[in-house]
């Protein structure tokens, strides 16, 4: 409990730090007024457009004014899209989860199987295949992957769509594509671009986990104790090296959440990503701030999920002590 | 056996059919998906923009609406007059209904304009469009009046800006209520059938409209901002139509048999600021980067070697893709006050070379030239490109390129530092005529009088602002244009500021489908139209 106090009180400040350090970098962007409005405005319009949205105050006044409406929830409406911007990240937040934990299900899928053989079968050719397939995945651009998948599947084998959301339906209140063929097909591009990294990631995790392990001393009584191989491999490492790779995991699904910019850019996937690229274009300054305090929150979250799975699974962990 | 039989000409009757549904094409051939940069904010008058206007007019509808080259037409409007200089009178169609089947009355209209004008959190307010309306007034049922400011050539182009809604949404509907679709009420040849926030909006045709039936009963409006999104979603045929090409993908488009590019002349033109008020510019130096003692763009022969050391053909043909018309004025062609005298400036770098040398400047001198990097299509390779034409002329360039967020601030900020150089676009979209153009960025920065509001340079010439101001108060189109012309004359002999190339409005179609692209690159479905 105490833990759990301690937690919060650290979020609590880190947001406070972080919304300042934000205000204080849009501040420095500019008057976004000038940016959103049509240059044939009147300059007395502009002014008082300014005035209205008290950007003719000074930056602590204005941060004052955010913290205060932020306390009674209001975290401003978007300039361009006359939504409160919370709402509008809600609104965006479930085809991005769709995108994340789809990628996700196919890296886990893929990667730690292949992590697995490549470990524990380090010296042979297919072990070294693997190992260099992860590494391209790891160092080429997802851009530039989406486009070529774009250009091999849509342009010219015309299997799927060449971006866009397709038929969804509302499961548990949630828009989901996940149950259409529709929705499906438009998903399949930008989930496989977006698992790429971290397919390559859990294959080199575990890959390097299983090596390790290995050598150890329980596996090797196994072994001498006649345990059947596939139930060494399956039953007692992937259990020891599982610790790290849902640490990375975690931090690997807060990351994708927050930045799936690229993915969604180039699919035109409606999801966050997409959204806080497109405001940051028109200088839509409560999305902005929105979003990126909602980032934080979400990796502070995140980060305590995986501290809890964590002792779950290795109860030698202490979660007072995960500090 | 019988059985049988029965079950194949069941399966034979079902075959049928099918076929019948696949033959009659022309349901589908009525449905048009169009990839657009930017998404519509359902709330009429929440956000003044070009696309916003163009979304409005189809779904809500307006007084006025503007054609391909922003001439004013009749909508919910059937009829206007001037019943004195400063008066217009507008009769609606008294045929009109909007999607709820209430009739549009005066009421609707005036609530409309309050709501426009009012509309708290407005960050980009439907305000400035009708700053030179002073009131308004219900005549009766059918007749509203409109009182302006001043004499005001260019109200029909203001009054086409606000979209029309019923009284009792325009006065109690929150935004929300937009979002969801259930305030989306207006009195447009199109309804409003769904919307995916970033993904899609569909309108379904209304047939209850009381002027020209839509073109398409179903028309879906796919949010793809990514430039090479929107024209990949073309190439793989998942829409019919794209806006805003950009021009290095016209020859991809080209070159692909089953689909079109669709060209028009744009209504803005890209051009150069220079600093010609100050006596020190902060971004001019000498060779050596000392300071000059005075600002050299002061001088006419400096603008003019300028002028000809830009070689407008290489930039609309290299860095455009030909997507451009070279410009010898800031008023683009086919809009009124556009005065055809005016050629476009000659290449001619001797000729440059000579008058910086009479100037003063045989070596030339050290000078930054600002732009934006995401405004404009290649604005970046646009300043890069000059800046090395200005080199070869002998300047020391240095080239600053800026997102516009942080480039436009910084520019219309007109006590602050602005820029020695600068590229810029303006377009004549909103009044329809050059008045907009003069007013805003050739006649002196006058905040109090509205004047001069994007002359970022500075520039003034007294008797260049007495004709640009006889010209906003002169009513008769002739003599207006004129006007507006001798001003843009005397403005580009002066090089006010230095003209580059009228842009193009590019978009991509299926074939089989043509496009009649709008001068304000309003992307509109009934701009779209079926050719067998």
């Amino acid at each position: 409990m105490a833990f759990l106090l301690r937690r919060l009180l650290q979020g609590i400040t880190t947001l406070i730090v972080v919304s300042l350090l934000i205000f204080v970098g849009v501040f420095a962007i500019g008057n976004p007024v000038y940016v959103l409005v049509d240059p044939s405005s009147p300059p007395e319009v502009i002014q008082e457009t300014i005035r209205n949205l008290g950007l003719d105050r000074p930056l602590y006044e204005q941060y004052l004014r955010f913290v205060i409406a932020a306390l009674h929830g209001d975290f401003g409406t978007s300039y361009v899209h006359a939504q409160p911007s919370l709402l509008l990240i809600a609104h965006r937040l479930p085809a991005t989860l769709e995108l994340v934990v789809t990628s996700l299900c196919i890296a886990v899928t893929i990667g730690v199987p292949l992590g697995l053989v490549a470990g524990y079968w380090a010296r042979s050719g297919l072990s070294r295949w693997i190992s260099s397939l992860a590494v391209l995945g790891i160092s080429v651009p997802t851009f530039w992957i989406g486009l070529v998948l774009i250009i091999v599947f849509a342009l010219d084998l015309h299997l799927v769509p060449t971006g866009g959301r397709g038929q969804t339906v509302t499961l548990l209140g949630m828009q989901t594509s996940l149950l259409t063929i529709d929705g499906l097909r438009h998903l399949a591009l930008p989930a496989l671009t977006l698992s790429l990294f971290p397919t390559a990631l859990i294959v080199r995790l575990t890959r390097a986990g299983i090596r390790e392990h290995r050598r150890m001393d329980y596996v090797r009584f196994a072994r001498a104790m006649g345990i059947a191989r596939a139930r060494i491999l399956l039953q007692y490492m992937l259990r020891n090296i599982l610790i790290p790779i849902v640490t990375i995991l975690g931090l690997v699904f807060g990351t994708l959440i927050a930045f799936s910019v690229v993915t969604e850019s180039i699919f035109s996937w409606p999801g966050m990503g997409k959204l806080i690229i497109d405001s940051i274009k028109v200088s839509d300054r409560p999305v902005i701030v929105a979003y990126l305090l909602f980032v934080v929150t979400l990796f502070l979250v995140v980060n305590l999920v995986v501290d809890m799975i964590s002792a779950a699974l290795d109860p030698r962990i202490r979660l007072a002590r995960a500090e | 056996m019988t059985f049988m039989g029965r079950t194949v000409r069941v399966i034979l009757a079902v075959v049928i059919a099918g076929t019948v549904i696949v033959s009659s094409g022309t349901i589908k051939a009525q449905e048009l998906t169009i990839g657009t940069r930017s998404e519509m904010t359902l709330d009429p008058h929440h956000f003044w923009s070009t696309p916003n206007r163009a979304y409005n007019v189809q779904l809500y509808g307006s007084l006025i609406r503007l054609d391909q080259h922003l001439r004013p037409q009749p909508m919910l409007a059937q009829s206007w007059t001037l019943v004195d200089d400063t008066t217009w009178e507008f009769k609606l169609a008294p045929n009109a209904r909007f999607h709820n089947d209430h009739p549009v009355t005066a009421e609707d209209v005036k609530a409309s304009f309050d709501r426009a004008l009012n509309l708290k959190n407005a960050a980009a307010s439907y305000r400035g469009a009708i700053e030179g309306i002073k009131e308004y007034h219900v005549v009766d049922e059918h007749t509203i009046r409109f009182m302006t400011k001043r004499t005001d050539p260019a109200l029909l182009n203001e009054v086409a800006q606000i979209a029309i809604i019923p009284r009792e949404i325009a006065t109690a509907a929150t935004q929300a209520d937009f979002i969801s679709g259930r305030a989306a009420i207006g009195a447009g040849p199109y309804k409003f059938a769904e919307y995916q926030p970033g993904n899609r909006l569909v309108l379904t045709r209304n047939d209850g409209y009381f002027g020209q039936k839509a073109k398409w009963s179903r028309v879906t409006f796919r949010t793809i901002t990514d430039d090479s999104a929107r024209v990949a979603a073309l190439l793989g045929g998942d829409v019919d139509v794209i806006d805003l090409v950009p021009p290095n993908f016209i020859v991809k488009i080209k070159g692909e048999k089953q689909l079109q590019v669709n060209i028009g002349i744009s209504d803005r033109t890209m051009y150069l600021i220079p600093d010609t008020k100050r006596d020190q510019s902060p971004f001019i130096r000498d060779v050596n980067g000392q300071p000059l003692d005075k600002n050299p763009l002061k001088d006419l022969r400096v603008r003019k070697a300028i002028a000809f050391a830009i070689d407008r053909n290489a930039l609309v043909q290299k860095i455009m893709q030909g997507a451009g018309q070279p410009a010898g004025q800031t008023v683009a062609p086919g809009v009124l006050g556009y005065a055809p005298k005016l050629s476009e400036i000659p290449y001619d770098l001797a000729e440059a070379k000579s008058l910086l040398g009479e100037a003063g400047y045989p070596n030339g001198f050290a000078m930054t030239i600002h732009c934006t990097n995401d405004r404009y299509i290649n604005d970046a390779q646009i300043c890069q490109a000059l800046a090395q034409m200005l080199a070869r002329l002998g300047l020391k360039m240095d080239v600053q390129t800026l997102p516009r967020a942080v480039f436009f601030p910084k520019i219309t900020d007109h006590r602050g530092e602005r820029t020695s150089l600068a590229l810029l676009a303006f377009g004549s979209g909103t009044t329809g005529d050059a008045g907009g153009v003069l007013n805003n960025t050739i006649h002196s920065l006058d905040p109090e009088r509205g004047f001069g509001a994007w002359n970022v340079g500075h520039y003034s010439n007294k008797a260049i602002d007495d004709l640009i101001e006889k010209a906003a108060v002169t009513m008769d189109s002739d003599k207006r244009g004129a006007m507006e012309m001798d001003a843009v004359t005397k403005a580009m002999d002066d090089l006010a500021v230095i003209p580059l190339f009228h842009s193009f409005v590019i978009v991509g179609s299926k074939k089989g489908i043509h496009y009649d692209a709008y001068a304000d690159e309003s992307t509109l479905a009934d701009a779209a139209t079926p050719v067998q």
